[in-house]
């Protein structure tokens, strides 16, 4: 039998790999990665129209009335660059409403997106309106569309290929709902250290954490994971993968800024991993410092709550020109799409976020709270020698 | 330099109260590496609450109280956290100390990896017999089954004082004589054993000597009657409050 005090010191990468093999099989967590996996995936299975083609089809609208304008002669009057560029708007709504592809009726609307912005700059717009970024934005989306290889726009959400549809359901699952399997799998790994356990007694301290931290951690990012992947096999198999570089052209504060669909779906995964390693860290630290399970769950699920709710208050108020003191605080990263942007953003006007902030900031500020956590999660284990069996 | 209490878990002036009531006044206790007590009291006298003070265990129940004047495991104080927790556990009564979900292998592992003594899972699954139910869920194990787990995870910590609440009473005949011997081995090996059992036949046959939790107090059990067995001393000692029990 052993012999008193023969040991090494505890492999905790062992901790780590069993905590997460335990973690990764609750049925509460592969439940929760269930439910996100319908919420992000009934647009792929259901039909739903989506806004994509109307400014499209206002512009087709349009055009019999301007077609009207221009055969009447009401623009004959008008100064020469006036005529001309009238003209040509209807020469490319023209080409829109008979191109034999879509592409052709994007470069055609692209064309008359452009001239649209001369007539803005010269004034002949609704008494001398500007052209804005919302217009600008608009117009590069456009452009940038027109530049890749089989540009279309998507008017159901089952004819989307699997990149756009996931970076489009990742922006409509609701709030913080996303960080659900942090919280579950936080709650578990804590269950662990439940009155009388092995783990209770089990020596180790900070390196115990390290491994429970990281286990929860791993579990949640892997949940999250397999929440996003009948999304990405059902509108896969329907409609392909898509082309990574479709563009995704949005307004952040007052300037366009123009990425693509690859980037918004890495920048959500990452924004969402660094968020659930923070939801993990505050549940453990609750976990730690209340003293029943039930107690703490509860306080972690009503934090998450708030943090959700202060975060779409904050998100409500127009971006102001001077960066918010909220910028530095968590919450408003907690929304991810409103940071890391989806599709359709080119549609809404100008983001309504916080303002000063950004992906890079929101990245920065989530992993420096993290630590901030785990520092005063790793003081509460120095400080307390007794367990609670 | 030689540290105070080396080879000895000892307890000074420990004071336990439930409610206002009290358990123990001031008692002291030591176990010494080496030798395998028996912990012997009716329900309701706080010996769990006992041993887990031992363990350095806070106690969230409203109303507990429990005070040490100095607590010590070979000289290592709980103020050293991990020293103190490597060199003392608490085995709880029944399934509490494993997790119903987990396989056995996986709670060895797991235990193994946390205190450092992975290489000696196979010695204890084989010394334990527990061979044939490594990958069964600890949910799926009857009680003796589960019990036998809970022990072969104690063995396992390596821990120099083992506190062992109640770990008999689902096993068999034959786990039980296993059991003993294991103990009885342990003991030689240097490690220290506080038993606790309703079962006074496991305390008489394994234990070097007995302590009594009575009025506030840890009688030896040689103090009091060097002649008598160890069910004869329960009777002697609790008949009258078993009596109370009975008709209250």
């Amino acid at each position: 039998m052993l012999a008193a005090g023969k040991r090494e010191s505890g492999s905790w990468l062992e901790v780590l790999r069993l905590l997460l093999k335990y973690a990764v099989t609750r049925p509460l967590l592969l439940a929760t990665a269930a439910v996100l996996a319908v919420l992000l995936g009934l647009g792929s299975v259901i039909a739903m129209p989506t806004m994509n083609a109307e400014p499209m089809n206002l512009a087709l609208e349009y055009l019999p009335s301007l077609r009207e304008q221009v055969e009447s002669g009401m623009y004959d009057s008008a100064p020469e660059d006036l005529r001309e560029s009238t003209t040509e708007e209807l020469a490319a709504l023209e080409r829109m409403s008979s191109a034999a592809d879509e592409s052709e009726t994007i470069r055609a609307y692209e064309r008359y997106l452009e001239l649209l912005q001369g007539d803005y700059d010269a004034g002949y717009i609704n008494g001398g309106q500007r052209w804005g970024a919302h217009e600008q934005a608009e117009l590069s989306f456009y452009q940038a569309l027109s530049s890749i290889d089989k540009p279309e726009v998507y008017a159901s959400t089952t004819d989307e290929p699997a990149l756009y549809r996931l970076s489009s359901a990742l922006a409509s699952v609701p709030g913080v709902v996303w960080a659900l399997p942090a919280v579950v799998s936080a709650v578990e790994i804590a269950g662990l250290r439940r009155r009388g356990r092995a783990l209770v007694q089990a020596p180790g301290g900070v390196r115990l954490l390290w491994a429970e931290l990281l286990s929860a951690w791993l579990a949640a990012v892997l949940a999250g994971v397999l929440s996003w992947l009948p999304t990405l096999l059902v509108s896969g198999a329907r409609a392909g993968f898509g082309d990574p570089r479709y563009p995704v052209v949005f307004v952040w504060a007052g300037q366009v800024v123009q990425t693509t669909v690859l980037e918004t779906v890495t920048r959500t995964f990452a924004m969402q991993a660094v968020g659930a390693l923070l939801v993990v860290a505050v549940c453990e630290l609750v976990g730690r410092c209340l003293p029943s399970l039930r107690l703490a769950s509860f306080v972690a699920g009503v934090s998450l709550l708030l943090a959700s709710t202060t975060a779409t208050g904050l998100a409500a108020t127009p971006a102001k020109a001077s960066a918010s003191p909220f910028a530095l605080a968590p919450f408003p990263y907690l929304i991810v799409s409103e940071i890391a942007r989806y599709p359709e953003s080119v549609f809404f006007s100008e983001s309504i976020v916080v303002a000063g902030t950004t992906f890079e900031k929101g990245m920065w500020v989530l992993t420096l709270w993290s630590a901030a956590v785990v520092v005063a999660l790793a003081v509460v284990i120095r400080r307390r020698t007794s367990v609670c069996l | 330099m030689e540290r105070k209490g080396c080879g000895m878990l000892v307890s000074q002036a420990v004071s336990i109260s439930v409610s206002g009531r009290t358990i123990l006044d001031e008692a002291s206790f030591s176990l010494a590496s080496g030798e395998v007590v028996g912990l012997v009291a009716p329900n309701g006298h706080g010996k769990t609450l006992f041993m887990k003070s031992l363990a350095n265990a806070h106690e969230s129940r409203c109303g507990v109280v429990v005070a040490h004047a100095e607590v010590s495991a070979d000289g290592i104080c709980p103020t050293d956290g991990d020293a103190y927790r490597k060199h003392v556990l608490y085995l709880p009564a029944g399934r509490e100390f494993l997790y119903p979900q987990m396989t056995v292998i996986d709670h060895l592992r797991l235990i193994g990896a946390s205190w450092g003594t992975s290489d000696d899972i196979g010695h204890v699954v084989d010394e334990c017999c527990i061979d044939e139910m490594l990958n069964l869920r600890v949910r799926r194990l009857s009680d003796g089954m589960a019990q036998q787990v809970a022990l072969a995870a104690a063995y396992l910590t390596g821990a120099r004082y083992l506190l062992l609440d109640e770990p008999m009473n689902a096993l068999d005949h034959g786990h039980v004589e296993l059991h003993h011997a294991i103990l009885r081995e342990l003991a030689e090996t240097g490690r220290g054993i506080l038993l606790f059992s309703h079962l006074l036949d496991d305390i008489s046959r394994v234990c070097d000597r007995t302590l009594y939790m009575k009025d506030g107090s840890l009688v030896e059990g040689a103090d009091l009657a060097r002649h008598l067995s160890v069910e004869q001393l329960y009777e002697c000692l609790y008949e009258g409050e078993e009596d109370e029990r009975g008709n209250s």
